[in-house]
């Protein structure tokens, strides 16, 4: 890898057992490399444990050096919408050789429970074609979102969340390479705000670094406050105090300035309603809402819509409330 | 034959081009140091808002240098052939078009809207061409920022300004003229004023609204300008008050909208004229109910299905409403607003989220969420790593500008 100065590249382990936190996982993977035979691989766990870096890595160890780039194709399921995309460039791929001594490619496709099922039977049946010259990792979130039969072609690895001592770890190790002090407090927030997720608590480190090389809890709350900033918040507060229309304002500001996609805001949601100062009784008439339009949007309704409806309902169950 | 008079009237000689003295100025400059060889600036770029004389400017240059010239959309990947050939080729064309002073200029239009994706072919090219071309080269756009900096290194930039209301209006008192047509003062006035600076958007205007006739009256005009919004409004007045379903269909369906289009206009206006919260929701309700049939009836290719829709979201706002209307001025979609306002700024997220993608082995959704405020931050405070990231990102001035801008630190 060239240089980078974007850490979560720059710290990205280059050889499996540099992988954090998945021993076991990174014990099997090594057999294969050693024996050279690999099956279809499916990786699942939360985001930011090392599913893509531990997928790098085999490829690494796997073709060397010299040919591991050329034999791993990387593709994105939630970039690439289509089915079809995704199978042209399968097919251009599975088309040329490999490079080196290694009889088969890799093709590495990310977030693959974002596929649809009908997606992801056509993608069932690339997996058999180009099994000769081709061997799939699958990475994804839930590995219950991916159908049956693909399932049962792969090796199936769960990868766990991270502990906050692994983050640590690796937090320590890139502060000592960048000359930085993390005092005690500071650490502890980087991962309260990150939840486990190894690249969000790099990212976060290095934003914070870029404030004071002295980093503390003030400075990664105060960048931490940049990235999830607290409408989500307001917004519900507004619903359920009768405010509607500013409610919805504040909506569109998140989608159109902000960029959140239906799934982020109703996730946030989901998680703010548990810190509302509103009775029990009323947070779960809440979380029914939510999920019934979370239910509505993933069959395809439009986002807009059906977040402004889920707002006009908070409103009538914090007119109650 | 009809003939549009913004090709009518286009002018010929730069001296004709409307109120960008400074402008014309300078691009002379440019062509005069072409005349004498390589000019240190090999390309000229001319940016500014859309109908301010890019185009115009460019092609009269070539008339009065009595230079050849060539057209292509720099949109178009097939351009990029076109352009290395011709950039090389100016010692033949010399000889072969015969008094055209030996340059052919060639106008690469949209330079600011070049589909490079990740691989950055499109401005590649460019800049493999403006480096070894023996042609003058023209680039236009609107968004100066969209392109990148090393391209703009190699470009003489001359900006055109929106044009004012009053050479427009004088501009269309010319055509007027012209064409024998007894306009009202207050007529070309209106007509100056709704372009925003856009002579081509006037011009077509005037044309739409003269044409055919000895006078252009401002009756004619109001009418034309703004006559499709009323209507809307019209029949979603209607709805808000319908007594029956079938009363409320029929009024929808007098509008000629597509339900997936209407939802829009509906579900702006119909819930906030509820005055309690609770018939807030059930409007709301029959208008989720029925988007879902319009996304039903899209994913299934079931066009049948968009009559469930129309009368739910027809009738729910009136007929399952129990309480009273609050009166308020009914209004534009302001999602739709907001979205042509922030669709600049949408491009920029959306380019940046997918080269920080493909350079961190991630999806441009986990981009967006993990990494581009964080990046912002950097840029912002730590100049010597933000401009080493911007680089290994290969990010344009404008992309950069925009991850800083949205940091609010």
């Amino acid at each position: 890898m060239e240089d980078t100065e974007i850490w979560t590249e720059k710290y990205r382990p280059k050889k499996l057992d540099e992988v954090i936190g998945q021993e076991e996982i990174v014990a099997r993977l090594k057999n294969f490399v050693r024996s050279r035979a690999l099956p279809h691989l499916l990786f699942s766990g939360p985001p930011g444990t090392g599913k893509t870096t531990a997928a790098l890595c085999l490829a690494r160890e796997l073709f060397g050096e010299e040919y591991w780039r050329q034999n791993l194709l990387e593709l994105n399921a939630s970039d690439e919408r289509k089915i079809e995309t995704i199978r042209t460039k399968v097919k251009d791929y599975a088309r040329t050789r490999p490079i080196g001594d290694v009889p088969y490619k890799i093709i590495l496709l990310d977030e693959s429970d974002a596929l649809t099922s009908e997606a992801q039977q056509a993608l069932r049946r690339m997996m058999e074609m180009y099994s000769k010259t081709c061997r799939f990792v699958l990475d994804c979130n839930y590995s219950s979102r991916i159908i049956e039969p693909i399932q049962s072609r792969c090796a199936i690895f769960r990868f766990r969340k991270l502990t906050d001592k692994d983050i640590k770890q690796m937090l320590h190790r890139i502060a000592r390479a960048e000359r930085l002090t993390v005092d005690d407090k500071g650490m502890e927030a980087i991962i309260y705000v990150s939840e486990g997720d190894m690249r969000h608590a790099i990212n976060l480190l290095q934003a914070a670094a870029a404030l004071r090389k002295h980093v503390t809890e003030r400075t990664v709350y105060e960048v931490a406050a940049v990235a999830h900033p607290k409408e989500i918040r307001e917004m519900v507060e507004l619903a359920l105090g009768g405010k509607f229309e500013e409610a919805r304002k504040k909506l569109h500001q998140l989608m159109i300035e902000e960029g959140l996609s239906g799934e982020d805001v109703l996730a946030q949601v989901h998680k703010e309603i548990l810190n509302l100062k509103i009775p029990e009784k009323a947070k779960v008439q809440l979380i029914d809402k939510v999920g019934e339009f979370d239910f509505r949007i993933v069959e395809g309704a439009n986002e807009r819509i059906q977040l402004e409806a889920m707002l006009a309902h908070f409103a009538v169950v914090g007119g109650r409330a | 034959m009809f003939s549009p008079w913004t090709e009518k009237y286009k002018p010929s000689k730069l001296s004709e081009v409307v109120d960008q003295g400074q402008a014309v100025k300078a691009v002379m400059e440019w062509a005069r140091g072409w005349e004498r060889g390589k000019p240190a600036k090999p390309a000229l770029l001319l940016y500014g808002p859309p109908g301010s004389g890019k185009t115009t400017i460019a092609e009269a240059l070539a008339k009065e240098f009595g230079w050849d010239s060539i057209q292509l959309n720099a949109s178009d990947k097939r351009t990029f052939e076109v352009l290395k050939r011709v950039a090389g080729e100016a010692a033949t064309t010399g000889t072969l078009f015969e008094g055209a002073g030996g340059r052919r200029l060639v106008i690469l239009d949209e330079a600011d809207n070049i589909h490079s994706r990740s691989d950055l072919g499109g401005y590649r090219a460019v800049r493999e061409v403006l480096g070894r071309t023996t042609n003058p080269i023209i680039l236009i756009a609107n968004d100066r920022r969209a392109i990148p900096s090393e391209i703009l290194n190699s470009c003489l930039q001359v900006n055109l300004r929106r044009l004012s209301p009053q050479s427009i209006e004088r501009a269309l008192e010319r055509i007027c003229e012209m064409e024998g047509i007894e306009a009202e003062p207050l007529a070309l006035k209106r007509i100056a004023e709704a372009s925003r600076g856009d002579l081509r958007a006037a011009i077509n205007d005037l044309q739409t609204s003269a044409t055919g006739k000895k006078r252009c009256a401002i009756r004619d005009l109001a009418l034309y300008l703004r006559d499709m919004e009323s209507n809307v409004f019209q029949v979603l007045g209607g709805i808000l008050h319908a007594s029956s379903v079938g009363e409320a269909r029929r009024i929808l369906w007098s509008l000629d909208m597509p339900p997936d289009e209407a939802i829009g206009w509906i579900s702006e206006n119909a819930p906030l004229l509820a005055k309690n919260p609770l018939d807030r929701a059930r409007i709301y309700e029959a208008l989720s109910r029925a988007d879902i049939f319009l996304s039903r009836a899209r994913r299934k290719q079931v066009y049948g299905l968009w009559g469930y829709a129309s009368d739910l979201m027809a009738a729910g706002p009136s007929i399952l409403r129990d309480g009273e209307t609050v009166s308020r001025r009914l209004q534009v979609p302001s999602s739709a607003i907001a979205y042509r306002q922030t669709r600049g700024e949408r491009t920029f997220r959306e380019s940046v989220a997918r080269k920080v993608a493909s350079r961190c082995h991630t999806s441009s959704r986990v981009a967006r969420k993990h990494f581009l405020k964080y990046l912002g931050v950097i840029l912002k405070h730590d100049r010597k790593r933000g401009r080493a990231i911007a680089e290994e990102l290969e990010l344009t001035e404008g992309e950069a500008e925009y991850l800083k801008s949205v940091v609010d630190l």
